[in-house]
């Protein structure tokens, strides 16, 4: 044909023409998840080889199936129970401690140059102090309790909350504080009817990632000294040389975080469904 | 002659930066709009257009003269100035019909009128079966709707607007000015519109003032004489091209004084950096 001058020369695709191997490029779901199995199965596999194949003792590494027949036995005796309920209850007391002082004082410090000026440098001061540095204080002031876990987890978070809530409030657009005021919403109205919904989302999500930071500190807290949790039940294993017990230990925080994350999402969805961060 | 709806009169507004430095935005604007008509304002970026229609809205205190509406001095944003910005500023957490609503929620009209008001406008701004959509659904286009009938809701003396369709692309924007041109043609509104799109302050307006730059003054008012309701064909006829031919002219003066006062800016901003980078040099390093 006349037309076809050109000269189609037969190109062979290289292996590293394929998607996979593209910079950027998306793959098929299938072939993600297939990914993402593969480096857990790798793992997995190599766990069962060297416990069940004895290639490493069972001090250092039980296999899949001694622990889950401790933490069979942990959970019917009900002393994982009383670990777990423990660690969970203070979790929740030294946050929601937290969550309530420092919401309203975060917003109260993006909104207000004064509240700023007046609190902004005793928080710089303290987040920049580790935590963990001050649980020997909190030890000699509070005891081994329950209260110093809820001072450390309250500690932990309360500074960071409020910084993280203030610049959320200091970033919304006042713009939009602005648009209420030509609609003759007087001051009040602004802050509880705009100022507060627009910065729901940016809290919950800093709830979200603060009350995971809660969970490393309250371990650290229990490892240091307690009697009760899931950090002195791991402790107390390893002084023991349940090693099984040290892994049941470790899923269950792990679950837990996992958990705690979920909930805070579908909390988002449902109470949020109009945030962008809820999805479409 | 018409009443005088809005006098800006002998309005000036210096900003003094956090470093000292002053900026003299506007120097002794005086401008007016009468009952009924639109009025757009025309400049470069960084004229102060916008800063003078915050001012008439009541969100920035002029350095001197004042903002009179119906004869009385204003002095705080109200109702009676709705006002559309160029950001989309939406609720997103309230559906469209709560979003038109916010202000007479406010003021405590009856349920009832509030669903007949509502209803009305979402019908005006062409957003029927939108209702209870929340606004992270919507297009740019289809936000500055709700917004334009939010604003309108309030049933305020005068609408104001600045750049609100700056974010949209070009086809979107022709439609917007148009359904906006009904909207005022039909209920008869009084419009203060700032832009910097010529085109755009042209076929909206029945009169155009033209800014200059820095300090911000009324350097040209030109009326439009071309009735209402207007057609989409005028932007096309030789009247709208001449007239935007001479406004184009005007305009383009201003902009390069714009862009060499900003080039003098940067040169001043940071002279300890320009210290160092001739201390450099100066040791050959650089």
């Amino acid at each position: 044909m006349p037309m076809s001058t050109r000269n189609h020369s037969h190109y062979r695709p290289k292996w590293s023409d394929r998607e996979v191997f593209q910079p950027k490029q998306p793959i098929p779901r299938g072939q993600y998840i297939s990914f993402s199995l593969t480096s857990f199965g790798v793992i997995f596999l190599a766990w069962i080889i060297l416990s069940y194949g004895r290639l490493v003792d069972a001090i250092f590494l039980p296999t899949p199936g001694s622990i889950l027949k401790v933490g069979w036995e942990m959970a019917v005796s009900g002393e994982l129970w009383e670990h777990m309920l423990a660690s969970v209850t203070t979790i929740l007391m030294g946050f929601a401690l937290a969550a309530v002082l420092a919401v309203p004082l975060g917003i109260l410090m993006g909104s207000f140059k004064f509240v700023e000026a007046f609190i902004e440098p005793i928080i710089n001061f303290v987040r920049y102090l580790p935590v963990s540095a001050m649980i020997p204080l909190l030890i000699l002031w509070f005891g081994i309790g329950r209260t110093e876990k809820v001072a450390v987890i309250f500690i932990g978070t309360f500074f960071q909350l409020i910084f993280l809530i203030s610049d959320v409030s200091a970033n919304i657009s006042k713009e939009l504080l602005e648009s209420a005021y030509t609609q003759g919403a007087r001051k009040r109205d602004v802050v509880w009817r705009v100022l507060i919904p627009a910065a729901m989302p940016g809290i919950f999500d800093n709830l979200r990632m603060t009350l995971g930071w809660a969970w490393t500190y309250l371990i650290v807290a229990e490892l240091v000294s307690a009697q009760r949790g899931l950090g002195y039940m791991i402790l107390q294993s390893m002084r023991g040389l349940h090693t099984e017990a040290i892994f049941v230990g470790l899923v269950v925080i792990g679950l837990l975080g996992l958990i705690t994350d979920q909930s805070f999402k579908v909390l988002t969805k449902l109470l949020l469904p109009w945030s962008e961060k809820a999805g479409y | 002659m018409a009443r005088k709806k809005l006098i800006i009169e002998n309005v000036s507004k210096v900003f003094t930066t956090a470093r000292g430095q002053t900026i003299e935005a506007l120097r002794h604007v005086n401008a007016y709009v009468e009952e009924g008509e639109f009025v757009t304002i025309v400049g470069t970026s960084g004229c102060g257009k916008s800063t003078l229609l915050r001012i008439v809205a009541g969100l920035e205190k002029p350095t001197s003269g004042r903002i009179l509406l119906d004869g009385k001095e204003m002095h705080r944003p109200g109702a009676d100035r709705g006002m559309v910005f160029q950001s989309y500023t939406l609720y997103e957490w309230l559906t469209v019909s709560d979003n038109i609503s916010f202000g007479l929620r406010l003021r405590g009209v009856s349920r009832k009128e509030i669903r007949e008001k509502t209803r009305f406008l979402i019908e005006k701004i062409g957003l029927s079966g939108f209702e209870d959509t929340y606004p992270k659904y919507l297009s740019g286009g289809m936000k500055q709707r709700v917004a334009i009938a939010r604003a309108m809701a309030n049933d305020p003396s005068i609408l104001l607007l600045d750049e609100p369709f700056g974010a949209l692309d070009a086809q979107t924007r022709t439609i917007m000015q148009e359904l906006l041109l009904q909207l005022v043609e039909e209920n008869r509104m009084t419009v203060l519109f700032v832009t910097h799109d010529i085109d755009e302050a042209i076929f909206l307006g029945d009169a155009v003032y033209v800014m200059s730059f820095r300090p911000g003054t009324i350097k040209e008012e030109v009326k439009i004489d071309v009735p209402h309701p207007r057609s989409p064909e005028v932007r096309t006829s030789p009247f709208f091209m001449d007239l935007k031919r001479s406004i184009t002219a005007a305009i383009r003066e201003e902009t390069i004084r714009s862009i060499e006062a900003s080039k003098a800016d940067m040169r001043r901003t940071s002279p300890r950096v320009s210290g160092w980078l001739s201390r450099l040099r100066g040791r050959r390093i650089l």
